[in-house]
C-alpha cells in the first residue's frame, strides 16, 4: 500500500463524518440525475409504446385495399399479406381481411333500374353489428348450394325477406347468377369508424347508388353487406371484386430500434406494397395513420424532453453547487493540514494526486450506489397514482445511459471537489493571515463571473423569447436555448451574493449594540467568515428558486394544458359520429344522464369569401372553420377561458338571436304528421309536379327538413303522411312545424326524357292544410298560427304573396301564390318557402383574428359562407381564438340563425355535425362512457382530454421531472445545510470550547449557530422566493407549450400555487432548522475538556 | 487609588487570611479509559487554595496539571473525590451550576490564548461581559479599561492574528479579568511564549491577581514562573508529590 493510500486511509478514518457527508451529497445529487436520465430515457420509451398500445386500432393499424378485378382473389391476398409482414418486421401483428364482392343485381322492385346488394366477409362482424334475427352465416353455402347471407335490416325490411327467403342475384360483371339464403337479419351498432371499409360505409341501403358502367349517369338502391364467410367469397361461390387487409402491430414492449425501423418502412410502405401486389391486382391503396401517430407521440415526447432537461439542468446547477459547498468546506476543513504538507515538503503535485485519489473513491463509490438509487427512486416515483395510471410503473432496470449518466455526474462531483485545491498553495502562516480579514465580497463578486452569467442569463433569454421554444423542427432541442433557464438561475442567484456583505454588515451593527453573546456571534461568523456564509446562502438560493419555480410550472403547465383542453373541446363533452337519423340522435342525446345542457351543433369546415361588391359576383378565396351552436344567454355550453374575461358569455351574446321563433305545434308525442297539398297552375302544367318539403324542429332547436312525395299540379288536394322517426324512442318535444316548402319540377318519363313542353310562365298556387299530428294512429289537427308565417320564392327573385284562409273543415291552409319562369322550372330551383322562422337577412359571426387576417377583413365587413346555400354573414366581433378553434381561420356563428336562413332559402341540411353536452366534472365521465358503448359515438370530453393532456403517458414527464426537482430542491438545502452546520461547528468546536469554558452555555451557542443559520436561511430564502418568482414570471411562458410544441392557446397565465409553495418552503425551513439543531446539538455533545485537552489539533 | 483597586470586587477586599479556602481537593482521581489501557490521569490528590493566593502547579508535561485544573473549573468531572470552588463542591454542579461557575467564579487563560480569530481584541475581551447581559455603554466602559490595563488600547480593533503572542495573551487576560473572577485558573499561560514575554506576562498576572485580590491557579514547569508563585503544588505521573 503506497503512501498516498494510507494516509487517504487514515484521514478518511480520522474525518470519516466529513467524507461521508460529502459522499453522500454526491450520491444524493447522481441519484438525483441519473432519475432525470430514466425520465429520459425508459420513461420516454415506455410512454411511445403506452400511447401506441392505447391508441385507437384506427391510428395503428395498417391497412391494403385490392381492387381484384378478374384477378385471382386468394394469391394478391396472400402477397398484400406477405407485403405488410415486411413492412411491420419484427412485431407480432393480427391481421384480418374483408373481402367483397362486386354489386350483384337483385330482384327488381319497380324502379327504373335493378337494385343492387353486394356480399361481404366482415371480420369480426359480431362487434360491430346486433343480429336482429336469425343468425349470422356458420357455412359457405346450406345443403341446397344457396349462399348463406344475413342481411342489413333496411334490405330486409325493403324485400320483405326474413331467414329463410331465397335471394337470387346476377353479377354486374360477369352476368353469372347465384343463390343466396338469408340466414339472418342485422342492425349496424358497433364503431362507425370500422364500418368506413364497408361500401355504404354502414348505412345498409344507398337509395342513390351508381349503376356499374353508367358512369353515375343511372342511379339505383344498393343494400349491403350480404354477411357471408370469407370461405363463400374465396371459395368461388360468388365472385370477389375487393379486399381489404388490415395488420395491428402488437406494439407493447417492442424495443426503440423496432419502433424506428418500423417508422422508417412506413414511408416506403405505400410504393412497397402496390409493386408487391401490382400484377395480381387492377390497383391497390395503402392507408395508415401509424406514421403521423409515431410522429405526433415523438413530438410530445420531445415537448416533453425539453421541459425534463430544462428542470435537469437546474438540479445539475443546484447539485454541483451542494458539492461545490462541499469542496470549499473540505478544503476548509483540511486548509491547515495541507499548508502543513506543504510547508514539510509535499508538493503540490502530491496533495493533488492525494486529493484526487480520494475524489476518485469518492466518484467510483457514487458511480456503484447512485444507480441503484435511482432505480429505486425512479420506481418509488412511478409507483404514486398518476404515474401507474399512465402506465409508467415498470422496473426501468439499471439501462447504459443511466449508469453513464451517473459516472458523468460523479466525475465531475470529483473534479468539482478538486476545484479548491487548485488555488496556489500557500504556507500555513499565509494561510492563516488570509483567514483573519477576509474579504466580504465573495470570489464570484469580485471576478464578476456573477455579472458575466447575468449577461450569458439575458442573450439566452432574449434567444428563447425570439425563438419562442427550444423544440426543434424534427423533435431536437436547442442545446443553447434549453440551458437559458439554468443559466437565469445560475446568475439570479450569484448576484444574490452581492448582498451578503449588506446583510451582515448590517446584522453587525445590530451585533454590536447587542448586550448579549447569541445574536452577535451569529453576525460575526456570517460577516467575518463569508465564505461559509456566501456558499450556504447560494445553496438555499438556488435550492427555494428552484422549489418556488417548479411549483409555478407545474401549477402553469398543468392549468394552461386544461385551458388548452378546454378551447380545443369547447363544451364539456362533444359526441359525433352518431349513425341515426338526427331526431333519433336528439332522441339518444337526450337520454343520456347527467347533462345539464345541451345543443347540436354544426362543425365543419367551409368555403367562404368576402362579400362582393354591388354588382360584383362572389369569389370564393378561403377554407375556415366554422361552429354553429346555441349562442343564446343561459345556455351555458361553452367552456373555456375567453380572450376577453373568464368565459364566453359576453362575447356570445353579440351573434345571439334577439326574437324567438314559434312553429306549428303538433301535439302529443307524434312519431308521423299529415297535412294535405293542392296546387295549381295557371295556365296548366300538366308536366310538372310539385315536390314538397316539410321542416319540423324539436326541442333542442334542431330543424329536420322531411321530403314529401311528388304531388300532381291539378288543383286537387292531396293527403301525404310523413313519418318523423323510424325507432321506438320518443322524439323530443314539443315538435313544430317551422317551414313548409314547394319545388315545381319537370316531371320526367320512365327513360329520363321531358315530358312535354313547359309553359313560359307559369302562376302557381299551393295551399298547405290540415296539418295533423299522429301518434298511435291517431291523428290531432296541428293549427297554423295565422300571424307567423311569411313566405319567400325560389329563386329570390319576386315576393310571393302568402295568403292565410279557413278550409272547410275550419283548419287553417297557408296558400303561397307566386309566378316563375319555365328555366327555373327545368332546372329545378322554382318554388317557394314558408316559414316561422324569424327574418335573417345577414348572419352575425365572430371571427377568428387569422380569418380577418387571411381575408384582410375587418369588424363590420360581410363575408359568404358556403354551407350548400351561400349564406351573407357579418363580422360582429373577432377573438384570437374560437371556443373548439384553438388555432387558423374560423368563425362562430348561431345555430339558430344559420338555419333560419337555410331553411328559408330551401336547404335541407339540418346542419348537424355533433352535439355538444354540458356535464359536470363527475358526470362527463359516464355520459362519455354512455354515448361510447350505448350510441357507438365518438366522445370528446374536456375532462378527458385535459387529463390526457396533463397525466398522460407523453407529458407526465414534466410532472414527473418537477416532482422530482422539488424534493431535490428539498433535500439538497437541507443536507447542503446540514453540511454547512456540521463543517462550520466541527472547525468552530474548539472556539466553542473555550467559549464554554468562558461561561457559555451548550444551548446558548446552539442558538448562536441556529441564528446563524436563520440569518443566512432569511438571505436565502428571501433572494430565492424572489428569483423563483421573477424564473416562473419570465421563463414559464416561454416553456409551457402545447402538446405540439405550439404556442398554447389560450395564452399562459402564469399561476402562482401559493399554498403548495407555502408548504413546500415551510417544510424546507422546518427540516433545515430541525437538521441544524440536531446536527449542532449532536457536534456539541464532547465534552468542553476534552476538545480543550486536544488543544489545536482540530 | 489605582485602576486595578478600582476594578476589584468590593467583597475581596473584605477577605481575610482566615477566611475559609477557595478551593478544596479532596482525594480527587481521574482515569481515561478502561482496562489496562486506563490512563489514570489524577490519583487522590488534595490541597487547598486560599483566597488570594497565586499556586504554581507544576510538573511535567501528562502529569496531570490540564485534568487538574479542568476538573477545578468545572470542564470536567473527577472520578473520585471532590472538589469545592467558592464553596461549591463542583462534582455535584448541574450543567447550568456549572456554567454559572464559569461565568462567575472561575475565569481560564488558555496556553494557545483561546481568542475567536475572527473578534477584535475589544470584541474578545467583551465576551464574558456578553455572557453576564451588561448594559453596552457599562461594557464599553470596562473592556477600554481592561485593554488600559494590559496595555493594549492602542491594539483595540486588532484581530487576533494581527497581534504578536505576547498581545494575544494579553488579551486573553484582560478577558479572564472582565467578569472579576474569584478565581482564575491559566494553564502554561506563557508555553508558547518566549521567556522574556513570558515573565512579563507572568508578572502582569501578579499585579493583577494582587490588584484584583483574586485566587490564581498557574500550571507551569517554568522554574522563572515558579518564583512568582506564592506556592508550589506539584504533581507527577497525577499524584501529588509536593505541597
Amino acid at each position: 500500500m503506497s503512501w498516498s493510500v494510507r494516509i487517504m486511509w487514515r484521514r478518511a478514518v480520522a474525518q470519516r463524518t466529513i467524507i461521508a457527508t460529502v459522499l453522500a451529497v454526491a450520491i444524493l445529487g447522481s441519484t438525483l440525475l441519473g432519475t432525470f436520465a430514466l425520465l429520459l430515457t425508459s420513461s420516454e420509451q415506455r410512454a411511445l409504446t403506452v400511447t401506441l398500445t392505447r391508441s385507437p386500432p384506427s391510428a395503428t393499424e395498417l391497412e391494403t385495399g385490392l381492387t381484384i378485378g378478374l384477378n385471382e382473389p386468394d394469391a394478391a391476398i396472400a402477397t398484400a399479406h406477405a407485403a405488410l409482414a415486411e413492412v411491420t418486421g419484427d412485431l407480432a401483428t393480427t391481421s384480418s381481411q374483408w373481402v367483397a364482392s362486386p354489386p350483384y343485381e337483385l330482384p327488381r322492385d319497380g324502379g327504373a333500374s335493378a337494385p343492387l346488394g353486394y356480399l361481404a366477409a366482415v371480420p369480426d362482424v359480431e362487434a360491430l353489428a346486433t343480429l336482429r334475427s336469425g343468425t349470422w352465416p356458420v357455412a359457405a353455402t346450406d345443403a341446397a348450394g344457396r349462399v348463406q347471407v344475413t342481411v342489413p335490416s333496411a334490405a330486409a325490411e325493403h324485400f320483405a325477406w326474413s331467414v329463410g327467403s331465397e335471394v337470387p342475384l346476377e353479377s354486374t360483371a360477369t352476368q353469372v347468377a347465384a343463390r343466396a339464403v338469408v340466414v339472418g337479419v342485422y342492425d349496424v351498432t358497433g364503431d362507425r369508424t370500422r364500418w368506413a371499409r364497408d361500401l355504404l360505409d354502414g348505412m345498409g341501403v344507398d337509395p342513390s347508388f351508381p349503376v356499374p358502367g353508367t358512369f353515375g349517369f343511372i342511379l339505383t338502391s344498393a343494400y349491403g353487406p350480404f354477411v357471408a364467410t370469407p370461405e363463400a367469397l374465396l371459395g368461388g361461390g360468388v365472385e370477389v371484386a375487393s379486399a381489404t387487409i388490415v395488420t395491428q402491430p402488437q406494439i407493447a414492449d417492442s424495443s426503440p430500434a423496432a419502433l424506428a425501423s418500423l417508422r422508417a418502412r412506413l414511408d416506403t410502405a405505400g410504393r412497397e406494397i402496390a409493386a408487391a401486389v401490382g400484377p395480381q391486382v387492377t390497383s391497390s391503396t395503402f392507408r395508415s395513420r401509424l406514421a403521423g401517430t409515431i410522429d405526433s407521440a415523438q413530438g410530445q415526447l420531445a415537448v416533453t424532453r425539453v421541459s425534463v432537461v430544462v428542470v435537469g439542468l437546474m438540479l445539475a446547477v443546484l447539485a454541483i453547487t451542494v458539492l461545490l459547498l462541499a469542496a470549499r468546506l473540505l478544503a476548509e476543513r483540511r486548509a491547515t493540514e495541507q499548508s502543513l504538507m506543504a510547508s514539510r515538503g509535499a508538493t503540490g503535485r502530491q496533495v493533488l494526486a492525494l486529493a484526487g485519489l480520494e475524489a476518485l473513491l469518492v466518484a467510483a463509490l457514487t458511480t456503484a450506489v447512485a444507480p441503484v438509487l435511482a432505480r429505486l427512486l425512479y420506481r418509488l416515483t412511478t409507483a404514486q397514482g398518476v404515474f401507474r395510471r399512465a402506465g409508467l410503473d415498470v422496473d426501468p432496470h439499471l439501462p447504459g445511459a443511466l449508469w453513464l449518466t451517473c459516472a458523468a455526474a460523479s466525475l465531475v462531483f470529483a473534479a468539482v471537489l478538486l476545484g479548491p485545491l487548485l488555488r496556489r498553495s500557500t504556507s500555513v502562516v499565509d494561510a492563516e493571515q488570509q483567514q483573519v480579514r477576509q474579504d466580504r465580497r465573495g470570489a464570484v463578486t469580485r471576478s464578476g463571473l456573477d455579472l458575466a452569467l447575468v449577461a450569458l442569463a439575458a442573450v439566452a433569454y432574449w434567444q428563447l423569447r425570439q425563438y419562442r421554444s427550444p423544440v426543434l423542427a424534427g423533435g431536437g432541442i436547442d442545446a443553447v436555448l434549453v440551458a437559458g433557464p439554468a443559466l437565469f438561475l445560475l446568475a439570479g442567484a450569484a448576484v444574490t451574493l452581492r448582498l451578503l456583505p449588506l446583510v451582515a454588515a448590517g446584522a453587525e451593527r445590530l451585533a454590536a449594540r447587542s448586550r448579549r453573546l447569541v445574536l452577535p456571534l451569529a453576525a460575526w461568523e456570517v460577516g467575518r467568515r463569508p465564505g461559509r456564509a456566501s456558499g450556504a446562502v447560494l445553496l438555499l438560493t438556488l435550492a427555494v428558486a428552484v422549489g418556488v419555480f417548479s411549483q409555478s410550472f407545474l401549477a402553469t403547465w398543468r392549468s394552461s394544458q386544461i385551458d388548452q383542453a378546454d378551447v380545443q373541446v369547447g363544451t364539456d363533452l362533444r359526441v359525433d359520429q352518431l349513425a341515426t337519423a338526427p331526431f333519433a340522435q336528439s332522441s339518444a342525446i337526450t337520454a343520456l344522464q347527467g347533462a345539464t345542457a345541451l345543443s347540436p351543433v354544426a362543425a365543419r369546415s367551409v368555403d367562404l369569401g368576402a362579400a362582393p361588391a354591388p354588382g360584383m359576383l362572389p369569389s370564393v378565396s378561403t377554407r375556415a372553420d366554422m361552429v354553429a351552436l346555441d349562442t343564446r344567454p343561459g345556455v351555458d355550453l361553452v367552456r373555456g377561458s375567453a380572450p376577453t374575461g373568464p368565459n364566453w358569455a359576453a362575447m356570445l351574446t353579440t351573434v345571439a338571436p334577439t326574437d324567438v321563433s314559434v312553429g306549428a305545434e303538433l301535439p302529443g308525442t307524434p312519431t308521423a304528421l299529415r297535412l294535405t297539398m293542392t296546387a295549381t297552375a295557371e295556365p296548366a302544367a300538366p308536366t310538372t309536379r310539385l315536390l314538397g318539403s316539410v321542416v319540423v324542429q324539436d326541442a333542442r332547436g334542431l330543424r329536420v327538413t322531411f321530403r314529401l312525395p311528388a304531388v300532381e299540379v291539378d288543383g286537387a288536394a292531396h293527403t301525404v303522411t310523413v313519418p318523423l322517426t323510424t325507432t321506438d324512442a320518443p322524439l323530443v318535444g314539443p315538435l313544430r312545424v317551422v317551414g313548409l316548402g314547394s319545388q315545381l319540377i319537370e316531371q320526367l318519363d320512365p327513360t329520363g326524357a321531358t315530358a312535354g313542353q313547359l309553359p313560359d310562365h307559369v302562376d302557381l298556387g299551393v295551399t298547405v292544410s290540415d296539418l295533423r299530428s299522429v301518434q298511435d294512429g291517431v291523428e290531432t289537427p296541428a293549427p297554423f298560427d295565422p300571424a307567423a308565417w311569411r313566405a319567400q320564392s325560389l329563386p329570390d327573385r319576386w315576393d310571393p304573396a302568402v295568403e292565410v284562409g279557413v278550409t272547410s273543415d275550419d283548419a287553417l291552409a297557408l296558400t303561397t301564390r307566386g309566378t316563375m319562369s319555365s328555366l327555373d322550372i327545368s332546372t329545378g330551383t322554382a318554388g317557394f318557402t314558408m316559414t316561422t322562422l324569424g327574418p335573417v337577412t345577414v348572419v352575425p359571426v365572430i371571427a377568428s383574428d387569422a380569418l380577418l387576417d387571411e381575408l384582410g377583413l375587418e369588424i363590420g365587413d360581410r363575408i359568404l359562407v358556403d354551407v350548400g346555400i351561400s349564406v351573407t354573414a357579418e363580422i360582429t366581433a373577432s377573438a384570437p381564438y374560437l371556443p373548439s378553434m384553438p388555432r387558423g381561420p374560423g368563425f362562430l356563428v348561431d345555430r339558430d340563425l344559420l338555419t333560419r336562413t337555410l331553411v328559408a332559402a330551401g336547404g335541407t341540411d339540418p346542419m348537424l355535425d355533433e352535439w355538444w353536452v354540458a356535464a359536470d366534472a363527475d358526470a362527463a365521465p359516464t355520459l362519455a362512457s354512455t354515448a361510447r358503448t350505448e350510441l357507438h359515438a365518438t366522445a370528446t370530453s374536456r375532462y378527458e382530454l385535459g387529463e390526457s393532456l396533463t397525466d398522460g403517458p407523453l407529458p407526465i414527464g414534466v410532472q414527473a421531472a418537477l416532482w422530482t426537482v422539488a424534493a431535490a430542491s428539498l433535500l439538497l438545502a437541507v443536507a447542503g445545510f446540514a453540511m454547512s452546520a456540521t463543517i462550520s461547528v466541527r472547525l468552530r468546536r474548539l472556539e466553542f470550547a473555550r467559549l464554554e469554558a468562558l461561561g457559555a452555555s451548550r444551548p446558548g451557542l446552539v442558538r448562536a449557530v441556529l441564528a446563524e443559520h436563520t440569518l443566512l436561511g432569511a438571505l436565502g430564502v428571501s433572494a430565492g422566493v424572489v428569483l423563483g418568482a421573477l424564473l416562473g414570471r419570465l421563463v414559464v411562458p416561454l416553456l409551457t407549450v402545447a402538446a405540439d410544441g405550439a404556442r398554447p392557446v389560450p395564452a399562459v397565465v402564469v399561476h402562482w400555487p401559493w399554498a403548495a409553495e407555502g408548504a413546500l418552503l415551510t417544510l424546507m425551513v422546518t427540516l433545515i432548522c430541525v437538521a441544524v439543531t440536531s446536527t449542532t446539538v449532536a457536534l456539541l455533545r464532547p465534552t468542553t475538556s476534552s476538545l480543550l485537552r486536544l488543544g489545536d489539533d482540530r | 487609588m489605582s485602576t486595578a483597586r478600582h476594578l476589584a470586587d468590593p467583597q475581596a477586599a473584605l477577605l481575610e487570611v482566615t477566611a475559609p479556602p477557595i478551593v478544596v481537593v479532596d482525594h480527587v482521581g481521574k482515569t481515561y479509559g478502561t482496562g489496562p489501557a486506563a490512563v489514570h490521569a489524577v490519583q487522590d490528590v488534595s490541597f487547598t487554595i486560599q483566597p488570594g493566593e497565586l499556586i504554581a502547579l507544576v510538573g511535567r508535561s501528562g502529569s496531570g496539571k490540564t485534568t487538574l485544573l479542568n476538573m477545578i473549573g468545572g470542564l470536567d468531572r473527577p472520578d473520585a473525590g471532590t472538589v469545592t470552588v467558592d464553596g461549591r463542591e463542583v462534582s455535584t454542579l448541574t450543567e447550568k451550576g456549572l456554567v454559572a461557575l464559569r461565568r462567575d467564579v472561575v475565569s481560564f487563560v488558555f496556553q494557545t490564548f483561546g481568542l475567536v480569530p475572527v473578534l477584535s481584541a475589544t470584541e474578545n475581551v467583551g465576551i464574558p461581559l456578553r455572557l453576564r447581559a451588561l448594559p453596552t455603554d457599562v461594557r464599553e466602559a470596562r473592556v477600554a479599561l481592561l485593554l488600559e490595563l494590559v496595555g493594549l488600547t492602542a491594539h483595540a480593533r486588532q484581530r487576533p492574528g494581527e497581534m504578536s503572542g505576547g498581545q494575544q495573551q494579553r488579551v486573553a487576560i484582560a478577558r479572564a479579568l472582565a467578569n472579576s473572577p474569584r478565581l482564575l485558573i491559566a494553564d502554561e499561560p506563557t508555553g508558547q511564549l518566549d521567556t522574556e514575554t513570558g515573565l512579563a506576562i507572568m508578572a502582569l498576572l501578579r499585579a493583577v491577581v494582587q490588584a484584583e485580590g483574586m485566587t490564581a491557579l498557574i500550571s507551569t514547569h517554568d522554574p522563572l514562573m515558579i518564583q512568582l508563585a506564592d506556592r508550589v503544588v506539584r504533581l507527577a505521573d497525577g499524584k501529588l508529590v509536593e505541597d
